[in-house]
């Protein structure tokens, strides 16, 4: 087993980052087929050469039967089909260890930045963090947890990878079935030259063989079917992510609102002026989006009256919000376009919009969600 | 053999190369070395015992083996596989070296970043990107010399089931049958394709590491 000890050094890594149906699979591998094989199954095809016996005295029959009826020994082609198998996970190792490492990147990167707004004072400090916060999506990486969520291209990797393995099994499996049938049986009958006439060859342990043989194919099934309904999982996994997106994002007008709790924590994170925090969050801490079609044209109404009654009042926070809230424009399309304000540019900002307050066109300095 | 040495000189040298470097090292310890230790070594196991020939001449058997096989596949491989190793081992004493010159700087008191001397991953810039990249040169050159003396030692690569032999003391042409050809074929044919690969790995490397440097020189002269 130490011999395996390269491909299960690897194979553990693998083993921190897959699902659970993943887990279970690298379980099989290890102890069902390493294992077994490293220990039980090569002691078994020890002596395959030496004691397959031919019915001749003809110098050289015996190699040439051997080679010809087994061109590849059982303990060899397992070998190989695990390695075979193992690959893809590997190469969706390299890519999970990739992906950790532009994270580190992108971390050094942030402290960086950080460190330079805070010299500069932070302009686009909001924009830069929430185009990062972008990307963090899309690599599919949880700070918080420090695990690896599968999402985006790393899911495709993985899923590839499984779809890759499970043609692999299946071609091992084909393969073992055209070289040697299922079972193994005692006698063999060779004729090559230099045998002058068809001989009889006789196996070594065929029983015993033939028991670790279906061990092996049964492993090789369950493998296989484990595969299977990992794809599964994670085909109906992200078909019920499709299909909760599509409903989520067919009341919301603006785009790119799908975040998730983590991303609308930071996005709050970032947003200084407790003004706006109270304008955009829910209670429930979702970033979701004000302005839905139906939600703009009531308080177009609400605002539109509210302003006639209200005239000159100057609202704790609620006038100049209430005027920007109701905006249906271009410019909401970017969720990170929010900038830090001080608090009398607001009042400067109510008044001028007091004296237009007919309309309620999208002005370049409404505040933007 | 115990390649666990092997594994553990390599695995520090793995912190300090480029991801093709990375992946040329896994293809070389699971592909090569695994491969040879678990698989390869069993199938060589019987090659004297198992060499037959069709004479009952005392001798003649172990005269003819060693004709056809001056050195075996197995030893050939595991010579291969060392001398495709070493050359890393001189990144592995740069690295060392320069971390050596930086404590001693730093112990003599000049400033140093020691989150930098903490931080074990040092880039592949100046005298190091040389060493490197001669490491892979050197790399490359001693696949392609093993790719050419197995070729010329075995006449190709593939494994005959009958060798004619009348070296003496062999009385005449005597007919020597070799143990397990096909499955010797099937084994030199994957681990020539797995060379082939790694050495692709490390052309690729090499043009990785020259654009780089070329466009960092275009990056200060424009």
């Amino acid at each position: 087993m130490g011999e395996w000890s390269f491909l299960g050094d690897f194979l553990e890594k693998v083993h921190k980052h897959s699902t659970v149906v993943g887990k279970v699979w690298l379980t099989v591998l290890f102890i069902f087929r390493m294992l077994v094989l490293g220990t039980a199954a090569e002691s078994s095809w020890g002596d395959e050469q030496s004691d397959f016996m031919c019915d001749t005295q003809q110098p050289g029959c015996e190699n040439v039967c051997y080679d010809k009826a087994f061109p590849i020994s059982h303990v060899r082609f397992w070998v190989l089909q695990i390695i075979f198998v193992s690959t893809p996970s590997l190469v969706y190792m390299g890519h999970a260890m990739h992906t950790v490492r532009m994270e580190e990147k992108r971390k050094m990167k942030e402290a960086e930045m950080e460190a330079q707004e805070n010299k500069n004072g932070g302009s686009t400090y909001y924009q830069q963090k929430c185009s990062v916060v972008e990307d963090t999506k899309l690599s599919g990486w949880d700070e918080a947890g420090g695990q690896i969520i599968l999402r985006g291209s790393l899911l495709n990797t993985y899923v590839y990878s499984i779809l890759i393995r499970t043609a692999m099994e299946v071609a091992f499996i084909v393969g073992q079935y055209v070289l040697y049938g299922i079972f193994l049986e005692t006698l063999y009958i060779c004729q090559r030259a230099p045998c002058p006439h068809p001989v009889n060859c006789y196996v070594s342990r065929p029983t015993e063989k033939n028991v670790f043989i279906v061990f092996m194919l049964a492993v090789a099934v369950l493998s296989l079917f484990l595969s299977l309904a990992e794809l599964y999982h994670l085909g109906w996994k992200k078909a019920k992510e499709r299909c909760s997106r599509s409903y989520k994002a067919s009341p919301s007008t603006a785009p790119g609102r799908l975040e998730s709790a983590p991303q609308a924590e930071r996005a709050q994170m970032y947003t200084p002026p407790p003004d706006f925090n109270q304008c955009l969050s829910s209670p429930n801490g979702k970033f979701i989006s004000p302005f839905s079609n139906k939600v703009a044209s009531q308080q177009n109404t609400a605002n539109f009256a509210t302003e006639r009654v209200h005239g000159q009042e100057d609202a704790a926070g609620e006038g100049p919000f209430i005027k920007s809230r109701y905006v249906e424009s271009p410019e909401v399309a970017s969720e990170c376009a929010a900038p830090a304000f001080p608090e009398n540019y607001f009042n400067e900002k109510r008044r001028f919009s007091k004296a237009s307050r007919a309309s309620s066109k999208a002005r370049s300095d409404d505040l933007s969600v | 053999m115990d390649w666990g040495t092997l594994q553990a000189v390599l695995g520090g040298v793995n912190k300090h190369s480029t991801s093709i470097g990375k992946i040329w090292l896994t293809v070389l310890f699971i592909f090569r070395i695994m491969i040879l230790v678990v698989a390869a070594e069993r199938v060589w196991g019987d090659e004297q015992q198992d060499f037959v020939c069709n004479t009952l001449q005392p001798g003649c058997r172990n005269v003819c083996y060693d004709h056809f096989f001056p050195i075996s596949h197995i030893r050939l491989w595991a010579l291969q596989l060392i001398f495709v190793s070493t050359p890393a081992l001189l990144v592995a004493m740069h690295v060392a070296y320069t971390r050596h010159e930086k404590k001693r700087r730093f112990r003599n008191g000049e400033k140093i970043d020691i989150e930098e001397l903490k931080n074990e991953k040092i880039h592949i810039r100046g005298p190091l990107w040389w060493t490197y990249t001669s490491s892979i040169f050197f790399r490359i050159v001693f696949e392609a010399v093993f790719m050419y003396v197995f070729y010329y030692m075995y006449d190709g690569y593939q494994m005959p089931r009958l060798v004619k032999c009348s070296d003496w003391p062999c009385p005449n042409t005597v007919d020597c049958f070799v143990s397990r050809p096909t499955e010797k074929t099937t084994f030199t044919i994957f681990m020539l394709a797995v060379s082939g690969i790694c050495m692709m790995l490390n052309l690729a490397e090499l043009c990785y590491l020259v654009i780089k440097i070329c466009m960092k020189e275009s990056r200060k002269t424009t």
